[in-house]
């Protein structure tokens, strides 16, 4: 027995005596925190939309649709980041200062994307809405992605005012002021 | 017999109290806020550390004995979409030397050579960088583990 026990502390010291590959190993966390994000804007950024109805070209018409009763000049640019299993997105729209003149109302047609965006971007809820004061879905499925950011990039705006009844129509100011504002929410 | 195994025992103790180590100091967290990006832009692709936010020190090793550093990361949670990768900012000092590592490697699931060197060194400071990054990837904090390994040649 004792010479097995001398043996084997003769192996283990001759081994560690001549090993060539000691080792020793750390570790440290690292860390990604990614939030959540919802980002929304419109460019170019401080444009003012200006409509107007083209006055009549002969006595007895009406108040028709021109160039000048129509923009679409605007941008619908936006950054969402999800949760995973979170649902998707939508933009909402609706005037929250002012008001449509009696015998108009203003439409808003909402483009899909004609220049690619990045990640999982929205699609046009609707062809065309009449924007009111109650918020109305313009773009839905936003999942994570952006639209890029810039005129051009987004959903192209498309505004139009149009005349309903000629006979309400009765201007107290020569001019009226509205914010549309656009939302995006789940 | 009772001296041959004191003997022995000395000689274990001896080994092992001179055993060469590597020590991590510091961790790394990036962390993005809504503030890093306006709408309708992506996060950048790529984001950096700071160059000393974490530190290695390789200890108990004569000046002529040689040594590598490999490293490779163990996910507990992270998205395969981004990548990342470590480069040493300095030297370190002591009474030994290093080569390698001054671009980045990245660092995967399988260990690779990060560093070359040899003897003892202190305050290897260590950066990081992250590729991939995008608005598509799911909101969350995400980890991995990073294990440097030193073998002595």
């Amino acid at each position: 027995m004792a010479r097995f026990i001398l043996i084997l502390l003769l192996s283990t010291t001759a081994c560690l005596g001549y090993s060539q590959n000691y080792w020793s190993y750390d570790s440290h966390d690292l860390s990604l925190k990614i939030p959540e994000v919802s980002l929304i804007t419109v460019m170019p950024v401080n444009y003012t939309v200006n409509l107007a109805l083209s006055l009549p070209s002969k006595a007895g018409a009406q108040p028709g649709e021109s160039a000048e009763s129509k923009d679409d000049k605007t941008w619908l640019n936006y950054s969402c980041s999800l949760r995973p299993n979170d649902s998707y997105r939508k933009v909402y729209a609706q005037i929250t200062t002012g008001y449509v003149p009696p015998g108009l109302h203003l439409d808003l047609e909402v483009k899909d994307l004609t220049k690619p965006g990045k990640g999982q971007v929205g699609k046009r809820y609707a062809s065309s809405i009449t924007l009111t004061n109650r918020p109305q879905v313009v773009v839905n499925r936003i999942g994570g992605g952006c639209t890029n950011r810039g005129s051009s990039f987004g959903h192209q705006l498309i505004y139009q005012l149009k005349l309903d009844d000629i006979n309400q129509l009765v201007l107290k100011e020569p001019k009226t002021y509205l914010t549309i504002t656009y939302t995006i929410s789940d | 017999m009772k001296y041959l195994l004191a003997i022995f025992s000395i000689f274990i103790a001896h080994h092992l109290s001179f055993a060469q180590e590597v020590r991590i100091k510091g961790s790394v967290d990036f962390t993005f806020s809504q503030s890093n990006i306006k709408a309708g832009e992506n996060y950048q692709l790529e984001t950096e550390s700071r160059k000393d936010g974490v530190i290695m020190d390789i200890k108990k090793l004569d000046r002529q004995s040689h040594w590598k550093i490999t490293v490779y990361r163990n996910d507990i949670n992270w998205d395969s979409r981004v990548g990342v990768y470590v480069r040493r900012t300095t030297n370190g000092n002591g009474n030994g030397t290093t080569w390698g590592g001054t671009n980045y490697v990245e660092i995967r699931s399988m260990p690779q050579t990060f560093l070359q060197g040899s003897g003892s060194l202190n305050n290897i400071n260590l950066q990081y960088k992250l590729s991939g990054l995008s608005i598509e990837i799911p909101s969350n904090t995400y980890y991995t583990d990073i294990v440097y390994t030193l073998y002595e040649q």
